[in-house]
């Protein structure tokens, strides 16, 4: 442990910083210091004080607790995209990769068909058509970002399944799901995940981005981007509102594009 | 070799780049902004608009054309309302009521130089009862005929107010004879009597210019430029920054930029609207206890003091002070009472068994959908406040966002909980429309814009009665009657009555709001030296 | 690529029709128009929607073909006509950000490249990490905070396209955009500057400006527009949300309001569009491949 640290110490802050971020989204009823729905309407815009620390908002609440909040809302949507779009994209990749054949052709052409347009345009349509709410935020974020999973895991797959070990494992008539699971996964998770790692901050914005435009997170949730929608009205006579989303989204998302970064570095040193 | 291949790329591409440019340049020319426009013959609008087309038949974009200084009716409304001659020079009505004679004024041409004439006119009224079933809301007619300049109507029924109803932009004069030539309106726009006429018109920005056959005086402006700037923050900043001379409608957050300054002149004026929440009686709203309890629950003094600032009165019966209904003496039996409204819910049966903070009841969360849409800024406002009160009692709203052209079938169809709007309550200068329209039992679609299946034969009973009285201190007393009969039913949440507001520049002069909403670009503004 | 345009069209198609709303009554109503069972009928019978849902998809696609794609619910107008009047703005935007980018990018990228490790090469990257963290609509409300508000040198609200008001979404878009793609080019410089012949050139005394010209940079112009051409795509979805911060008038912004108007027809077309123009957009880069890359051209390698 002691070593590790020592040979990555920027992996190691980094991941402290990330650690951090989660235990402020887990713990922000805790640290948040006051109800983010809840507030007094009789005061509303205060300057910074003592007691509401960035001031409040247009409701009169508590904007350093929904910045807090938000936290939890934001790291909550994009943990749910990053693991669906990569759980969704290795399986169609190891679908496609190790079975081949017609599945592969129908599966691959579909993703090709994804990976050629720009995503966001299809998902502002397929959120907007449904309706704003988080998990149809999620949802549409997934329907278009799958794709470039499944073309690697693929492409991994398909090295591996010639790979003398997978060859006898074949021939020794181990079951199919066994060998995708001792044999392929373990070799295929590591991409998976630094390309997850190395997405995450990408897809906060893009939430961020979605709940902005009003298809996203609805109010009264405290989401930065919808927060910073919010912010935009009152932009000439409180600034402020609109500044304080966009730093928090700014620093979470540099945080996570700095543990991606350094997680590729660590885990694979090839691609520098 | 391949260094030669770089240069041929980086030649192409400074062609591309040039091209684009030069495009920009082009397309720039002509339209670039400046704020000394007014003083050219440019007048520059920041508007929100909600109309598709400026087909005055069509929903109510005649508003938008009347707004405009497109259209004109027979008749208007001044700055108390009364009504004064316009299109039509006078009017006379029969000893048995059932007959109106409206003389048209001479020497009116529309803006194609076709004169007005009152054969015209009646053409332009059949048009409207033909294309929209809203007209047939206001009056029905036995006969409209044309004898010379004038213009005379015949109803089945006494109809008190009919220069009133004439005053709607749904009877904009329209030159139909423009249209049997192959003009469309919806397209082209129409063909009407008023200062400006229609250049170019799509949604985000119309563009008119002087009427060269206008029949009121001098019109000042060569052209008037109409952006669309639907969010009101923008339009602010628009306004401050030149980029339009006049705006209208700035919202509560940012009046006080404009306040006392020496760029601007701000003219406000209490209106005539009312910002409602319909209430639909046929979901958990029903109950009686559950509507007195939701009301009581808002805090409609601190909405509109505090967060909308003032620009905004609070809110209590369906009519605002600014008329003269009463406003004072009728008692609100649902005034800002949290405690009464749990305690309202409570015996109602909702009580919060799973410890959520949201009530329930047989396993159904006590869960409204509150409709709300954009295009003013207020709106949203409300719905979120009313949601963090309602919160507070234990109800959950959900807040949806339509666009403004879906509520009118929302409100017909009856598919909400609450339905928020910002309506004029004598767009006729009377408010009985308004009361009937959104409150008279709706029998079979005979009353198409009541879809909250609210109905109370008490309050229909009056509604007879005031269909029939021509005398005013009698009418007044039955509005009265009308409005506390609403009111105790909880039919409605009135959150509030905007203070209007239109914003100009001092380069210019004679810009003013008027309660009825109708006339914004007048004849009259015009530059100030 | 012909059949990414007809997946693309058809996934959207299926999302409108599974829709809620009868898009006959959706066309005709407006407010309070009087619209009788008989038009409503005759319309359903004239767009076609008593026929089955693929039936319906190959009238949309052969009405598509003939750039007919029927009438957008709102406007009233066809859509063809609507697409046209936001695509010169977006259009004229797009361009000018691709060339803020590649004016931004190239010199930064190769800069860092060449300076590895060095203080610049550390500023380049801070910025260009900066660049990449921030959420392009902030960007977006910054600078209309401080250059249209506070200093006002630029219009908050371009209704029409001005050379004045394209400024700030040029260079919101170009900020994001670039920091990306100066970061790229940084890479594909490195990459060949590592290459075995460059060390070669070296040893042969070339002097490290004529290696640069010469040699690194017409390698990396492939990839670089390769790239290029994936930025675009980006910006073409990116561009929706920098339209609304600036109220410019474009497709990405007329398709919000689509979206929030259920103007379903608008929708198909706008996607279909977008699908359209980045095919082009990646037929127009394997046009510049074949013409600017030697080996396919002649097929021996230079």
């Amino acid at each position: 442990m002691k070593e590790f640290v020592a040979n990555h110490k920027l992996f190691s802050l980094y991941t402290m910083f990330v650690l951090s971020v989660i235990f402020v989204a887990l713990a922000a009823p805790w640290l948040a210091p006051m109800d983010p729905y809840a507030g007094d309407m009789r005061n509303v815009f205060l300057p910074p004080s003592s007691e509401h620390w960035l001031g409040t908002d247009k409701l009169g609440r508590d904007m350093f607790s929904r910045l807090i909040y938000g936290t939890s809302t934001s790291l909550f949507m994009t943990i749910c995209l990053v693991f669906l779009t990569a759980g969704l994209g290795a399986a169609v990749g190891i679908a496609s990769g190790y079975f081949g054949g017609r599945v592969e052709m129908v599966l691959m052409r579909f993703a090709d068909m994804m990976l050629s347009f720009p995503g966001v345009v299809l998902a502002i349509a397929i959120a907007g058509i449904m309706g704003g709410s988080i998990i149809n935020t999620i949802l549409a974020l997934v329907a278009v970002s799958w794709a470039k999973y499944a073309r690697l895991v693929r492409s991994l797959v398909i090295k591996l399944r010639s790979n003398d070990f997978i060859v006898a494992a074949r021939v020794n008539g181990t079951k199919t799901f066994t060998i995708l699971w001792r044999h392929i996964m373990p070799n295929v998770l590591p991409m998976v995940v630094i390309t997850g790692a190395m997405d995450i901050g990408t897809m906060m914005m893009e939430i961020a981005g979605l709940s902005f435009l009003g298809f996203g997170a609805q109010p009264p949730t405290p989401e930065w981007g919808l927060m910073l929608n919010e912010g935009r009205q009152y932009i000439q006579t409180a600034p402020l509102m609109m500044v304080y989303p966009g730093v928090a989204i700014f620093i979470v998302v540099s945080i996570f594009n700095l543990w991606g970064d350094a997680l590729r570095d660590v885990l694979d040193p090839r691609q520098t | 070799m391949r260094f030669f291949r770089v240069k041929k790329l980086f030649k192409a591409m400074a062609v591309g780049v040039c091209g684009i440019l030069a495009a920009g340049i082009i397309a720039g020319c002509g339209s670039d902004s400046s704020s000394e426009g007014v003083n050219n013959g440019v007048l520059k609008v920041g508007v929100t608009n909600f109309a598709d087309t400026l087909e005055p038949t069509q929903n109510f974009f005649g508003w938008v054309v009347m707004r405009y200084g497109l259209g004109e009716c027979l008749t208007k409304f001044d700055a108390k309302m009364n009504i004064q001659p316009w299109l039509a020079e006078s009017w006379s009505i029969s000893d048995d009521h059932l007959t109106w004679t409206f003389k048209i004024r001479e020497g009116v041409k529309f803006s194609n130089g076709n004169p007005l004439t009152a054969e015209g006119v009646k053409a332009s009224i059949e048009r409207a009862f033909a294309k929209n079933n809203r007209a047939a809301t206001f009056f029905e007619y036995e006969s409209i005929t044309a004898e010379g300049q004038n213009l005379i109507i015949r109803t089945k029924k006494p109809l008190p107010n009919m220069p009133g109803y004439l005053a709607d932009p749904l009877f904009i004069i329209v030159d139909t004879k423009a249209e049997a030539e192959g003009r469309d309106f919806s397209k082209e726009g129409p063909i009407c009597t008023g200062p400006y006429m229609v250049k170019s018109f799509v949604k985000e920005k119309s563009v008119m210019e002087r009427n060269p056959n206008y029949w009121d005086g001098e019109v000042p402006f060569e052209t008037v430029e109409i952006p669309s700037i639907d969010d009101p923050n923008t339009r602010a900043m628009s306004l401050q920054s030149g980029e339009v001379d006049v705006a209208v409608n700035i919202a509560a957050g940012d009046i006080d930029l404009f306040k006392n300054n020496d760029r601007f002149d701000l003219d406000e004026i209490s209106s005539l609207r009312v910002v409602v929440a319909r209430i639909n009686q046929k979901g958990l709203l029903g109950d009686a206890k559950v509507r007195a309890a939701f009301i009581q629950g808002c805090d409609r003094e601190t909405y509109n003091n505090v967060l909308l600032k003032g620009t905004f009165l609070p809110g209590s019966a369906p009519i605002p002070p600014s008329l003269d209904y009463g406003f004072d003496q009728l008692k609100d039996p649902n005034s800002y009472n949290p405690d009464n409204a749990k305690k309202l819910l409570d015996e109602a049966g909702w009580k919060d068994t799973d410890g959520d903070g949201i009530r329930d009841k047989d396993g159904r969360p006590l869960r409204v959908e509150f409709i709300v849409y954009n295009g003013r800024a207020e709106l949203p406002l409300y719905a979120e406040a009313v949601q963090a009160d309602m919160k507070k009692i234990g109800i959950d709203v959900v807040i949806k966002n339509v666009d403004y052209n879906l509520l009118d079938q929302i409100g017909i169809k009856g598919e909400y909980d609450l339905l928020i709007s910002n309506i004029t309550t004598a767009n006729t200068g009377d408010p009985e429309i308004f009361l009937n329209w959104y409150w008279r039992t709706n029998v079979n679609g005979d009353n198409p814009q009541n879809g909250s299946g609210y109905s109370n034969p008490e309050l229909d009973a009056v509604f007879a009665r005031l269909a029939t009285e021509f005398d005013k201190e009698q009418r007044r007393q039955l509005i009265i009657q009308a409005q506390q009969i609403i009111m105790n039913d909880g039919a409605a949440l009135f959150l509030g009555y905007p203070v209007t507001n239109i914003i100009s520049s001092k380069a210019l002069k004679g810009v003013h709001m008027f309660p009825s909403d109708y006339y914004w670009i007048t004849h009259e503004i015009a530059p100030a030296k | 690529m012909l059949v990414t345009v007809i997946g693309v069209s058809f996934l959207t198609f299926c999302l409108t029709y599974l829709a809620p709303g009868d898009p006959a009554l959706m066309l005709l109503e407006a407010g309070d128009t009087i619209v009788s069972q008989e038009t409503i009928e005759k319309t359903r019978k004239e767009m076609g929607l008593d026929k089955p849902f693929l039936v319906q998809y190959g009238n949309w696609v052969a009405g598509a073909v003939q750039g007919d794609m029927g009438m957008s619910y709102s406007a009233k107008k066809p859509v063809t006509e609507k697409l046209a009047e936001g695509f010169a703005g977006t259009l004229l935007l797009a361009g000018v950000t691709v060339v803020l980018i590649l004016l931004i990018s190239i010199p930064l990228g190769i800069f860092s490249a060449v300076h590895q490790n060095k203080l610049a090469d550390y500023l380049v990257r801070i910025f260009s990490f900066i660049g990449v963290s921030m959420p392009s609509f902030w960007i977006g409300l910054i600078l209309l905070y401080i250059f249209g508000l506070k200093l006002g040198l630029f219009p908050i609200a371009s209704a029409s396209v001005t050379a004045k008001g394209i400024v700030l979404p040029a260079v919101t878009l170009a900020i994001y955009q670039s920091a990306k793609y100066t970061r790229q080019v940084r890479t594909v410089i490195l990459e060949e500057l590592h290459q075995d012949y460059v060390t070669g050139a070296r040893a042969r005394g070339l002097s490290e400006g004529t290696i640069l010209w010469k040699h690194v940079l017409p390698n990396a112009v492939l990839p670089l527009i390769t790239l290029l051409g994936m930025s675009v795509g980006w910006l073409l979805g990116g561009v929706a949300v920098i339209e609304m911060v600036f109220s410019w008038p474009g497709i990405g912004n007329m398709a919000v309001r689509a979206i929030t108007m259920r103007d379903y027809p608008l929708i198909e077309g706008f996607v279909l569009w977008i699908s359209i123009v980045y095919m082009l957009i990646n037929f127009a880069v394997d046009i510049s491949y074949s013409y600017l890359d030697p080996k396919l051209r002649k097929g021996v390698r230079a």
